[in-house]
Formats: C-alpha cells, sequence, structure tokens
C-alpha cells in the first residue's frame, strides 16, 4: 500500500490528486492537506470583483468532493517537512496544523511514500508598505479580496455619477510580481463596466506595472503571427490601451502607499507619486512558509527550498546573466534533488529565473517580473508527476518519469477584457512554448504559427465556456478526466 | 505624457469594420470555432 500525501488544493494540486485517484487502486492513499476549506477558479475572480459574479460562482467546498472520490482529506496548513523521517518516525512525514475550525490549531503528523508540494503561493502583501486590504489598495486574488474591490469599485462608480472626477490605478503592487495578465483583464474589466455605467469620461483608468513594455506579461513578450503578418505583443497591447483610453505606467516599482498615494519607483531611478481614490494592485508571491528536517533533525529547509521560499526542484538554478539562459534550465519531471519521491509543482516550484529580462534601476532596485506558473502549465504539471507516481506505486520504477517542462509546453491565455454575451470581449492568446527556446526558435525564440492573438467577443465567450468547463471538472464531475488541463 | 503614454498615442487603431467584426455575431461565431482548434493543437502538444 502507498501513501501519496499532496501538499494544496489548487489547480495543480487538485489536479494530481484526482488523477491519482482515479489510476491508483483504492488499496493505495491520496491525502490531500489544504489549509482552505473551497477550490476556487481564480481565472474568474476578475468577475466578481466588477461585481458580475459571486464568490459562489468561482468557488465550492473541497470536501463533498473528497469524500466522493475517495480522497482523504485534512484542512490544515502544511507546516514542515521530515523527507528522511527521524528518530521518532521511521518513514518520511509531513507535520501539519489544522484550520478546520472544529480542530483548529491542533498538530498532526502524516507519513507519506510520494510528496507532492502544491502549496501555491503566499501572497506577499508585506513585501509593500500599505499594499493590500489590511492595508490602502484592494485586491482580486482571493473571492473575498475581490468582493471587498467590487463594493470600492460601486462607490467610486457612485461618485462618478455625482460628477466627481476619480482615479482608478491598477496593476502589480511591487516590482518582482507577477501576474500581470490578471491585473490586465481587471483594468479592461473595470474600463468596461464604467463605460456600461455610462461614467468613462470622467474616470481615469492608469494601469501601473513592472513589466518592461507593454504586452510582456511577465513572458518576455511575444511575436503573434496574425492574417500573415507578424507583430509584437507590445503592439497588439498598446492599441488595445489606445482605443480603450487606458493609461500607462510601465518599469514600475511600487515603494508604499499612503491613503490615497502610491508612491513608486521606475527603472530610470526616478521616483513618481500617484494619486488614487479607487487602486487594485497585485501582491508580488512567496513561497509558502514551508520548513524540512534531515534525520537528525537539522534544518535543511535552505537545502530544499531557494530564499523566496519556492521548492526546488529538477531546474538548474546556477546564477548566470540574461544571456545564457537556457530553455533546459527549466524542470522537467519537478522531483526534488536528493528525494525522488517528493515533487514540487504550480507556483510552489522554485523557477531557475525569470523569462522577461531583469532589471535594476540605478539606485539597485530589482524590477524583474516573476514567471507566471498558473492556469494551464500547472494542471499539466499536476497531472504529470500524478503520472509518475502512478507508474512508480505500480512497480513500473525503471520507467522515464514523465516530464512537462515549461520549455516545451505551450499555453492558451484567454485574457477578459470586459463581460457580457453580446457586448464582452476578450484577447485570446496562444503561445508555444511558454519558456522561449531561442535554439529551437531563432529569432524570437518561439513558433510563429503556434503564438497567436486575437481579440473579440468570441474570446470572451471562450473564457465564459473555460469557466464552466473547469469547474465541471474540478468538481470531478462523469467525464471530467476528458477535459484537458 | 511620459514614454509609456507616448508610444500608445503611437499605437495602430483598429478601423471601425475591424471593430464591428470583433462583435458580429457570424464572424465571431465562426471565430470562436477557429479559437477553439487552435488551442486544441496547443493542449495537445501538451498531452503528448
Amino acid at each position: 500500500m502507498a501513501r501519496v500525501v499532496v501538499l494544496g488544493a489548487g489547480i495543480s494540486g487538485h489536479t494530481a490528486a484526482l488523477h491519482l485517484r482515479r489510476k491508483l487502486d483504492k488499496v493505495h492513499q491520496v491525502v490531500v492537506v489544504s489549509p482552505n476549506s473551497k477550490w476556487n477558479w481564480i481565472p474568474s475572480n476578475i468577475w466578481v470583483g466588477v461585481g458580475k459574479m459571486t464568490t459562489a460562482q468561482v468557488s465550492f467546498p473541497l470536501a463533498p468532493i473528497y469524500r466522493r472520490t475517495g480522497i482523504e482529506f485534512h484542512q490544515a496548513l502544511g507546516v514542515a517537512i521530515h523527507p528522511e523521517g527521524d528518530n521518532d518516525h521511521a518513514r518520511p512525514y509531513v507535520e501539519i496544523t489544522y484550520t478546520d475550525p472544529t480542530r483548529s490549531g491542533q498538530t498532526d503528523s502524516l507519513d507519506y511514500d510520494y510528496l507532492i508540494n502544491a502549496t501555491g503561493p503566499k501572497l506577499n502583501f508585506a513585501a509593500t508598505p500599505g499594499l493590500g486590504p489590511d492595508g490602502n489598495t484592494v485586491s482580486v486574488c482571493t473571492p473575498g479580496h475581490a468582493v471587498a474591490a467590487a463594493a470600492d469599485l460601486a462607490q467610486v462608480i457612485e461618485r462618478l455619477k455625482q460628477g466627481q472626477r476619480q482615479t482608478l490605478v491598477i496593476g502589480v503592487g511591487h516590482g518582482t510580481c507577477t501576474c500581470e495578465g490578471a491585473a490586465f483583464e481587471y483594468t479592461f474589466n473595470v474600463e468596461h463596466e464604467l463605460r456600461q455605467a455610462g461614467v468613462r469620461d470622467l474616470a481615469d483608468v492608469v494601469y501601473l506595472t513592472n513589466e518592461e513594455a507593454l504586452g510582456d506579461f511577465g513572458v518576455g513578450g511575444m511575436t503573434f503571427s496574425h492574417k500573415g503578418v507578424q507583430t509584437t505583443s507590445k503592439t497588439w497591447t498598446e492599441s488595445l490601451f489606445r482605443e480603450r483610453g487606458v493609461r500607462a505606467i510601465l518599469q514600475a516599482h511600487v515603494e508604499r502607499i499612503e491613503p490615497g498615494v502610491i508612491h513608486y519607483e521606475q527603472l530610470d531611478g526616478t521616483h513618481g507619486a500617484l494619486p488614487f481614490d479607487f487602486a487594485m494592485l497585485l501582491p508580488p508571491f512567496r513561497g509558502a512558509d514551508l520548513s524540512a528536517f534531515d534525520a537528525s533533525g537539522s534544518d535543511i529547509t535552505s537545502e530544499m527550498f531557494a530564499p523566496s521560499g519556492f521548492m526546488k526542484v529538477d531546474a538548474d538554478y546556477t546564477t548566470k546573466p540574461y544571456a545564457k539562459w537556457r530553455a533546459e534550465d527549466w524542470p522537467s519531471t519537478y522531483r526534488t534533488p536528493g528525494y525522488p519521491n517528493v515533487f514540487g509543482i504550480g507556483i510552489a516550484f522554485a523557477p531557475p529565473h525569470q523569462i522577461s529580462q531583469p532589471h535594476t534601476s540605478p539606485n539597485g532596485t530589482l524590477i524583474a517580473p516573476a514567471p507566471p506558473r498558473t492556469g494551464m502549465p500547472s494542471g499539466v504539471m499536476g497531472r504529470t508527476v500524478a503520472q509518475t507516481i502512478t507508474d512508480l506505486v505500480q512497480g513500473r520504477s525503471n520507467a522515464h518519469p514523465h516530464t512537462a517542462s515549461m520549455a516545451a509546453m505551450g499555453a492558451a491565455c484567454v485574457a477578459s477584457a470586459g463581460t457580457g454575451i453580446r457586448r464582452g470581449t476578450a484577447a485570446a492568446m496562444t503561445m508555444y512554448p511558454v519558456v522561449p527556446d531561442y535554439e529551437k526558435y531563432p529569432g524570437t525564440g518561439r513558433s510563429a504559427t503556434d503564438t497567436t492573438g486575437e481579440i473579440g467577443l468570441a474570446a470572451h465567450w471562450i473564457k465564459a465556456v473555460l469557466h464552466h468547463l473547469f469547474i465541471y471538472k474540478a468538481k470531478a464531475r462523469p467525464g471530467w478526466f476528458l477535459i484537458p488541463e | 505624457m511620459d514614454d509609456a503614454d507616448a508610444s500608445i498615442a503611437q499605437a495602430p487603431v483598429p478601423t471601425p469594420k475591424a471593430v464591428r467584426a470583433r462583435t458580429n455575431l457570424v464572424v465571431q461565431a465562426w471565430r470562436f470555432t477557429a479559437i477553439n482548434l487552435r488551442m486544441l493543437k496547443m493542449v495537445r502538444k501538451d498531452h503528448h
């Protein structure tokens, strides 16, 4: 009998758990540990943030799904990994602290044969003074945050209707943030709502980002082929900003946020102050606060985790300049060095470096979008690691581990620019691969035929369909496994 | 106006015909099919 413990029940962890449960005999145990009681389709939080969806439409309780599928669920926080066991435990184990209200604060240990760390990000609002719902800005990172953002937005629209001019700032709250795509989506959904409310002319909408150029999205930008013409995501995105009258501040590191004023530094070292009436700024991410200990009880956290808190896997973490970065630096099996039965997937794995070129201001401030590894790549990693573990459990120990490098993986991304079955729009983008491979694809690093971008109502329909499809899949409804990640 | 806004001001804008096509139901029904096929191709690459 084998026991697989999955820390985290987001897109990657939940996908891995469901595939493992489907593929492994019932004699084997699949255990999920998540501090959250609910699963959340995060891409739709932006619609909660403009009041077009409720939290119930983007999330659902995990426990009933796991009960039905035969997955053991602990609503708890993973605290420490002991990959060698210790004097009191012959087998590897993880320490957990329950967040389940019925036993909140209680601790326990779960031994494992295989461990998947899919703990996702810690929302590091503390990195920027005044950032976040406990500070002076709103967020759409969780359904609860998004509800609060929608309430603030409604007040702004009310003031606009009374004839008061308002400045709305949307973007990222630190120079090392990721998820610029989500900030882009929220910007244009808010702009769409302002137009629908008939108050657009009194509103200044500003996109504040750490990206070097519009359309960078943390992946170094893209070169699209469309109707026989190659264009860049920069030109394509700037066109949308011009069409919709949205201003942009680029290459910015937000230093602090006071009530009504954002203070930021730009790459040229200059400092700016941006007054606002409404600000949604995404936080930078850190890894979950997991510790690790060897058999003697010595702390090996720095061996298993990068300083950012993300788990080291089979990547090349050698420090090297941007010009030396290679596609093969990126991990493919997501196994942890030294512990082949431990995997790190989704946002939880430590990327070897950024994808976009990092920059430092004359003042020494790092302004470098972190690489996105959410959505489709996260799900693919979850399924891939589940396949590897299934092979190992079923005795195919000589089988090669399954691989899913982001340098050999494509992504389809649909960025909403406003909701509505007749009036909605979205940008549908595909890129292959996610991490550019300049040896395989000289010039742009990506396939010219598989990297595309298109704006229109059809893309909005696709995003709406994907919302329902992925929630159906996550609920493990009949045939869920036929829906690709 | 800083560099970003100056660059935005120079960006190409879609023609009225292109804007209408973005919400034209017939055109978008076709694009819905085409984009889905393109995404399925991407999925097949990832699920090899």
